[in-house]
């Protein structure tokens, strides 16, 4: 080698956005989840006997 | 609304410069400036290497409700050439505890972390991630240079970062 050799780089930074964008509550089969409304009853056990 | 998301170079434990869709370049000297002042001397003898590099997550603005699995990687095969590796870690503190050396960190081969078995940088700073600031893991990043390299501009090389978004 002849002489101080150098090099230089680049590391570019990407960002992979998320497959199928961000998730929507609205979206939802059945309609949109809220929180349950006065009186409704989120979910029922039902045992049978 | 979704989140936000940038890549920063990181200047101190929770302060960076916004890389996304830009460059880090690996040099001589201790800064975030892409140029080629402090390029890298190819050594007659043992491997000589870069400062090194601390990348995080920043939401710039939150998710709707969070954000999990941060990762990154390349594409697995090192074209910067003959004589160059690029080895990382992922330090718990980041900047904070580490401060940038250009001595060998003894570091993984980034590019054995491919799309299929990506850096996890929320392995230490789990998720889920909500609101906005730096978010997960800080990878620290050193190139190598061997007295085998050619001088000149290396080839480009990518690396990606992911992440869910809900």
């Amino acid at each position: 080698m002849n002489g101080a050799e150098f090099l230089y780089d680049e590391l570019v930074v990407k960002i992979e956005q998320p497959d199928d964008g961000p998730f929507d509550f609205n979206d939802l089969p059945g309609g949109p989840i809220h929180p349950p409304l006065a009186g409704e009853t989120l979910y029922e056990e039902v045992i049978d006997e | 609304m979704a989140a936000t998301v940038q890549i920063h170079e990181m200047t101190a434990a929770a302060a960076g410069v916004d890389k996304t869709s830009g460059t880090i370049r690996f040099k001589g000297a201790d800064n975030q400036t892409v140029d080629t002042v402090d390029r890298l001397q190819i050594p007659t003898g043992a491997t000589i290497f870069s400062y090194t590099k601390h990348a995080r997550f920043y939401f710039q603005a939150g998710p709707s409700v969070d954000i999990q699995n941060l990762r990154c990687y390349t594409d697995g095969s090192n074209t910067f050439g003959t004589g160059i590796t690029v080895q990382y870690n992922v330090p718990a503190a980041g900047l904070g505890t580490f401060p940038n050396i250009n001595t060998d960190i003894a570091g993984t081969d980034l590019f054995t972390k491919t799309s299929g078995a990506p850096v996890d940088l929320d392995a230490i700073n789990t998720g889920p991630h909500s609101g906005t600031g730096y978010k997960g893991d800080h990878i620290r990043m050193q190139m190598g240079v061997a007295n085998t390299a050619a001088p000149g501009q290396l080839t480009p090389e990518t690396l990606t970062f992911a992440y869910d978004e809900t």
